[in-house]
């Protein structure tokens, strides 16, 4: 067999590597598109390694074709592959009609696997290869060869043949697939292979050497004695030499003898449960490992490196699925050829097997030496984040914008942290104030407010799923018991963000609660009617906590993430124990259960399951839990997370920044999980306090902090931001402090799925992802902000109106320009520019008293792009 | 037309819904041409209405099973719907009437959401009503919102996005002055008024002039904000919501029961342009939940939906888009064979009927059958997902479109239903 050496550089499959690269000389298998090409190939194809991938990359396992749930013509595979055992049978299944078969061993070429999609039978999905190409070879090799399935696991022996015992049948495929397989192809195969069989003899699968050739069967099973086979290795009569030319060493005779010994076992993974599999991908190299681009239509060639736990390395790129994450920067053929379209940045990303490697391609906005936009100056000694920010920004050519003014500072701030517009004193204040510090200091000042508790809570209860509507019944109507327990919860985690306890001590009191909540834990996210089954606990745990989505690998091996049903079933089975009476393992026996790929667990009956599920989350080194946290936070103040959406972590959605990332994340675990520490972190820096005005350069940049994004006030804050610009100036603390009375806090329980809570997007806490909040403007937030009676009434019976009102009536002094000033800071928080002032006055002019002009003043600024938006 | 394969000829003959080559062949012409768009109106008789009692009697039943109510003929000939119905069974030749549709979701929450989409509900994906998807794929109308559910929706438009919400009107009631939320101005606020505090806005709305478009979050303000200006202040929409202006005569073609505006209110919309109105039958003080009392109550509840329901066909039937409006009207399952203690019929998702007319449909049939009790289907039956495959085919959009969950995913419209054979 031809082995090239070929330098790569070593880029972990899950974990994005950057900057380590490490060259190293490994031997590595030529692509098969080179060894299939031409007919000569003795070597039989891996179902898991070759079979599999192909069909994954002709499309045959998608959902629109053979992997559809209901299959297709008839010919179903597992969705995405991975389950060996049905995928295999498959194959060998009879096809519709009688007269032809998928997989016919006599006549390879009259098999349907490769009829169809060269279209010599008509198929539906049309041409996938040509015939004579090295997809139509590698599978008439494998038809072949028997069309066997995933190696290594079951060796298909005869039962009532002799077997040497002390060897299992995974040790016996092992020994078959390393020493034997190797030899027969490079030995024997040129004269007893597929394309020639001398002295009617072909040595390409069991059966064959079985039956044997003009001189009667090859090999006797148990008996080398009698076998042909060994004697023509042995060179030990004059007219049987094989190899003619050349005897095998010792060890290869030894090893001959020791299979047949054996039972000439010939795995074919006939009987392995679905998904199993002992060749275990150990990970995906790509190169280059980063790709960086200069101009439309340049390309970049990707070559994938597949390294198996059996020490196999083999190029296969012409085995691998390609996507890119964004089109509108790069796009990627199916041979994994990279071509630019425009500035920015993405990932393509490679998958093979389980593996997943995604390759960041970069293509900068302008060049790196432009200074023809002046860059910002610096206002603060150099944060950590804005150094990795602007490694990144300096990378791609973008220029961040200039940090934004007092005034958007404050009520950024004052929502992203708190859920609350500024209070118009505290407007006035800030924007007189001339210390250097005040900014930092706000942020102190915010963090030690109940308000900041309130809206951290609130989101906790968005990722946890507190929703009175599952926690005691399905019933469409949430019943009272619901809602006393949803606002139990929501307390519960308010008093800890309160006092700022540590973020992985919250989650084990939730994750450790007392069923029946005697020991001060909160249960109710285990005792949830909506938690069915172990799988819905599972789905809900690793999204709450892990910030990841299973629910794919539910029904099918995961399209974007490493997971297999397996995987999943391995994990559910965690949960199966937890239910809302009990907690305790039902294992039989002891148990080692693996938690995602990343941790074994032991069990024991009797072990309360989620204890060590705990130990594993709280673990500086789980890949998940710290980090979930840090970038839902962050994506609280920059509406895009670092991983994007923020609870999707799979290798094929990676990090835009990952040391940003990284560091956040170690620094967070270290301050022993401080939630202060994280806000404090991401508000003080610059990245967070630049304007949402954009220069030239990164007006397309949504996803490298390079300026702020505008976003539509969440649907909480809308509702507390209209009482409290309307409120009487004596109620206006109230309405503000009032934890009880507002929609991002105590209220938010009983208001989830009011009108006004559906109209601007609250979620209803009812499936397992961040989506459902929504942001997005709609016609019906329009109607809501111009017409609502609830808008309509909040500015008809506005205490501060009628106050105006009161005056008015009573001859005191008006003093229109204050009034005029207050309506801009109750709502955008900034005194009006002189145009506007003069807009204004024009108004009250025209306007029979100054209390109805002011009236229309606060409903046309409640309608403006200014309010509705977070900027 | 397109050519094909054998292999094709042998999948259509395959398909579980049973359709004939001939069916296949005219799918096959249709998908040549676009679809024609339709207007819709979904009548959901929201609690589950007795099939055996409405659209679906068996005479010749056990006493008790059969019930108090016999048969009547319709118009149309060999259809026989209840006594209680007389209105609609003179107009027979409208609807089609389908029987044996069959699930097994008893459940009112799970079961109407499944009805309200066409799939069954699921943890992972939430799944549209029929009228936002209609919202997706229809262009918006100038002045007037696309979808309107008279009654609140109880499903949402799910993963098609907020954006794609009804317009929720309430249950006109016959002399009460009616309103829309957020739509109509109240409180002596004028058109002109509104119109001066728009003015305002737009003079005042500058910050982020010449940035309109700059992200997901700006882009489109402007835009709604200016359709709902148009909606609010525009004669279009406020006549169309405007019961008022119907004779009292049609009033009372269409009954005061709030039943009967409802409908009445629907035909306006769609009259008007409204692409898709959503009316629930869920009258405050009872409902078709009939678990005691099932023949009296539903006395008192069939007049007016026969009323209502008829007015309804006959009145699009005289505008002349009926054959451009498409009609569906179901519970979320039918009711007990048996007749409980209380006189009641409880929970029965193994059948139920469903009524379909407008568009395509052809009128004056009934669909399927039972069994001698109305339990079971007589052969396979239909599921609700292919109900909504019928209607959605009957609205010219096709039921196997596919859409993007939020993690990527494809799902198809309606996943596993197909349009009805011999509906069209």
């Amino acid at each position: 067999m031809k082995q090239t050496l070929i330098a790569i550089s070593l880029c972990l499959a899950v974990k994005l590597c950057l900057t380590v690269e490490t060259v190293v000389a490994v031997e590595v298998t030529p692509p098969a598109s080179t060894r299939f090409a031409d007919g000569h190939a003795q070597e039989i194809p891996d179902f898991q390694r070759h079979i599999v991938p192909l069909l994954g990359r002709l499309g045959c396992n998608s959902a629109k074709c053979h992997g559809s749930f209901q299959g297709q013509g008839g010919f179903q595979l597992s969705l995405f592959g991975f389950d060996f055992r049905s995928d295999q049978a498959a194959m060998h299944d009879a096809a519709s009609s009688a007269d032809v078969s998928r997989i016919n061993q006599r006549d390879p070429g009259k098999s349907l696997l490769v009829q169809k999609p060269t279209l010599q039978t008509e198929h539906e999905g049309g041409q996938r290869f040509a015939e004579g190409s090295w997809e139509h070879r590698l599978l008439l090799r494998w038809i072949e060869s028997g069309g066997h399935g995933a190696s290594r696991i079951d060796a298909k022996t005869n039962e009532t043949e002799p077997q040497e015992s002390g060897t299992s049948k995974p040790e016996q495929a092992a020994f078959f697939n390393q020493s034997i397989k190797p030899l027969l192809e490079d030995h024997c195969y040129e004269c007893h292979g597929f394309n020639s069989r001398k002295g009617g003899l072909s040595l390409t699968n069991r059966e064959a050497l079985l039956s044997g050739g003009d001189t009667g069967p090859a090999l006797v099973p148990g008996n080398p004695e009698a076998s042909l086979l060994i004697e023509a290795v042995r060179y030990s009569v004059n007219e049987l030499q094989m190899p003619p030319s050349g005897r095998l060493s010792e060890s290869e005779i030894a090893a001959l003898e020791k299979w047949v010994r054996m039972g000439a076992s010939w795995p074919d993974g006939d009987n392995i449960a679905p998904g199993e599999t002992d060749l275990v991908l150990v990970s995906l190299h790509t190169e280059p490992a980063e790709i960086l681009l200069q101009e439309t239509d340049q390309t970049q060639q990707i070559q994938v490196i597949a390294e198996w736990d059996n020490g196999i390395r083999e190029d296969v790129t012409c085995l691998t699925r390609f996507q890119t994450n964004n089109d509108a920067v790069a796009t990627i053929n199916q041979d994994g050829l990279v071509k630019s379209a425009g500035a920015g940045d993405t990932h393509v990303i490679a998958f093979y097997d389980n593996g997943v490697a995604a390759i960041p391609v970069l293509r900068p906005y302008g060049s790196q030496g432009d200074r023809s936009v002046e860059q910002p100056s610096r206002v603060k000694p150099s944060h950590p984040i804005d150094q990795f920010v602007s490694a990144k920004l300096d990378k791609l050519g973008l220029v961040p914008s200039h940090i934004c003014s007092d005034a958007e500072f404050l009520r950024r701030v004052s929502i992203d942290m708190t859920g609350t517009l500024p209070a118009p004193a505290e407007v006035r204040m800030f924007l007189t104030d001339n210390s250097e510090e005040k900014r930092d200091r706000k942020i102190d000042e915010l963090l030690q407010r109940p308000t900041y508790a309130a809206w951290w809570t609130n989101k906790l209860c968005d990722f946890t799923g507190c929703n009175p509507k599952s926690i005691a019944s399905l019933l469409e109507v949430a019943r009272e018991d619901g809602y006393v327990k949803a606002s139990e919860w929501y307390s519960w985690i308010y008093d800890r963000v309160a006092r700022n306890d540590p973020y992985d001590k919250i989650v084990e009191g939730i994750m450790l609660a007392d069923l029946s909540g005697r020991d001060g834990g909160m249960p109710y996210f285990w005792t949830r009617q909506s938690l069915k089954e172990p799988k819905d606990t599972a789905m809900s745990v690793a999204h709450a906590f892990l910030g990841i989505q299973l629910q794919c690998a539910e029904c099918h091996k995961h399209p974007f993430d490493q997971w297999t049903q397996a995987d999943f079933s391995e994990f559910a089975q965690f949960f199966d124990s937890v239910t809302r009476t009990k907690r305790t393992s039902s294992v039989d026996g002891e148990q080692e259960l693996r938690l995602l790929r990343s941790h074994v667990v032991q069990m024991k009956p009797g072990d309360d399951p989620r204890r060590p599920l705990m130990e594993w989350l709280r673990d500086p080194e789980n890949p998940w839990f710290a980090r979930a946290l840090v970038n839902r936070v962050w994506a609280g103040y920059f509406n895009v997370g670092i991983v994007d959406p923020p609870d999707q972590f799979t290798p094929a959605n990676p990090p835009s920044n990952p040391q940003l990332l990284d560091w956040l994340t170690r620094g967070f675990i270290d301050s022993g999980y401080d939630m202060k520490w994280l806000h404090r972190q991401i508000a003080t820096c610059e990245t967070y306090q630049r304007s949402w005005k954009p220069n030239e350069t990164n007006r397309q940049d949504q996803r490298n902090f390079s300026r702020a994004i505008p976003r539509r006030i969440p649907a909480e804050v809308v509702y507390d931001a209209l009482k409290q610009a309307t409120a009487a100036s004596d109620q206006h603390d109230a309405v503000r402090t009032n934890l009880q009375r507002r929609a991002s806090g105590h209220l938010s329980m009983r208001m989830a799925g009011t009108h006004a809570m559906k109209v601007f997007g609250k979620p209803d806490r009812s499936v397992n992802c961040d989506c459902e909040r929504v942001n997005e403007p709609t016609l019906l937030q329009a109607i809501f902000t111009q017409n609502d009676p609830l808008l309509r009434m909040r500015i008809a019976d506005s205490g501060w109106i009628i106050e105006i009102e009161d005056a008015e009536l009573e001859g005191k002094p008006v003093d229109q320009k204050a009034l005029i000033d207050e309506v801009w800071i109750r709502t955008v928080g900034r005194f009006p520019t002189s145009t506007q002032r003069q807009r204004a006055d024009q108004h009250l002019a025209g306007s029979d008293t100054i209390a109805e002009g002011i009236a229309d003043l606060m409903w046309a600024m409640l309608n403006t792009k200014e309010f509705l938006l977070n900027h | 037309m397109r050519n094909f394969t054998r292999r094709q000829f042998l999948q259509v003959g395959s398909l579980g819904s049973g359709l004939t080559l001939a069916d296949y062949l005219r799918i096959q012409a249709a998908e040549t041409k676009p679809p024609e768009k339709r207007s819709a109106i979904f009548i959901f008789m929201e609690g589950a209405p007795s099939h055996q009692d409405t659209f679906d009697l068996k005479p010749d039943a056990p006493a008790e099973v059969r019930g108090e109510f016999k048969p009547i003929a319709t118009n149309a000939a060999g259809v026989q719907i209840c006594e209680h119905m007389p209105l609609l069974a003179s107009g027979a030749n409208k609807f089609a009437i389908i029987r044996g549709v069959t699930h097994n979701v008893a459940d009112h929450g799970l079961a109407k959401k499944y009805l309200l989409t066409g799939n069954k509900s699921s943890q992972t994906v939430s799944y549209p009503e029929y009228g936002s998807v209609v919202s997706h794929e229809f262009p918006s109308v100038r002045e007037l919102p696309t979808y309107v559910s008279i009654d609140e929706s109880f499903v949402g438009p799910g993963y098609l996005g907020s954006r794609y919400s009804a317009l929720t009107a309430d249950k006109p009631k016959h002399g009460v002055p009616y309103s829309v939320r957020g739509v109509s101005l109240e409180d002596g606020l004028t058109v002109a008024k509104y119109k001066s505090q728009k003015k305002l806005l737009d003079d005042l709305d500058t910050a982020f002039r010449g940035f309109e478009d700059l992200d997901d979050q700006v882009r489109g303000m402007d835009r709604f904000s200016q359709q709902a200006f148009d909606i609010i202040s525009s004669p279009k929409a406020r006549s169309a919501f405007d019961l008022s202006r119907e004779k009292p005569e049609e009033n009372d073609r269409f009954g005061k029961h709030e039943f009967g505006q409802s409908l009445l209110l629907a035909a306006r919309l769609i009259e008007a342009g409204v692409h898709f109105v959503t009316v629930r039958l869920r009258p405050a003080d009872f409902d078709f939940d009939t678990h005691s009392d099932n023949f009296s109550r539903l006395r008192t509840l069939l007049p007016p939906f026969d009323r209502g329901l008829a007015a309804l066909l006959d009145r699009l039937e005289e505008r002349g888009l009926l054959s451009s409006t498409a009609i569906m009207a179901a519970g979320e399952f039918g009711r007990t064979p048996k007749i409980n203690s209380q006189g009641g019929r409880d929970h029965w998702a193994r059948a139920m009927s469903a009524v379909m007319a407008g568009g395509d449909v052809k009128g004056g049939r009934v669909i399927g059958e039972t069994d001698r009790t109305a339990a079971e289907p007589k052969s396979i039956g239909y599921t609700p997902d292919d109900l909504a495959a019928s209607f959605f085919a009957n609205i010219g959009i096709s039921p196997k479109i596919e859409f993007r969950s939020n993690v990527g995913r494809p799902i198809t419209l309606v996943r596993d239903g197909s349009p009805i054979r011999g509906l069209f």
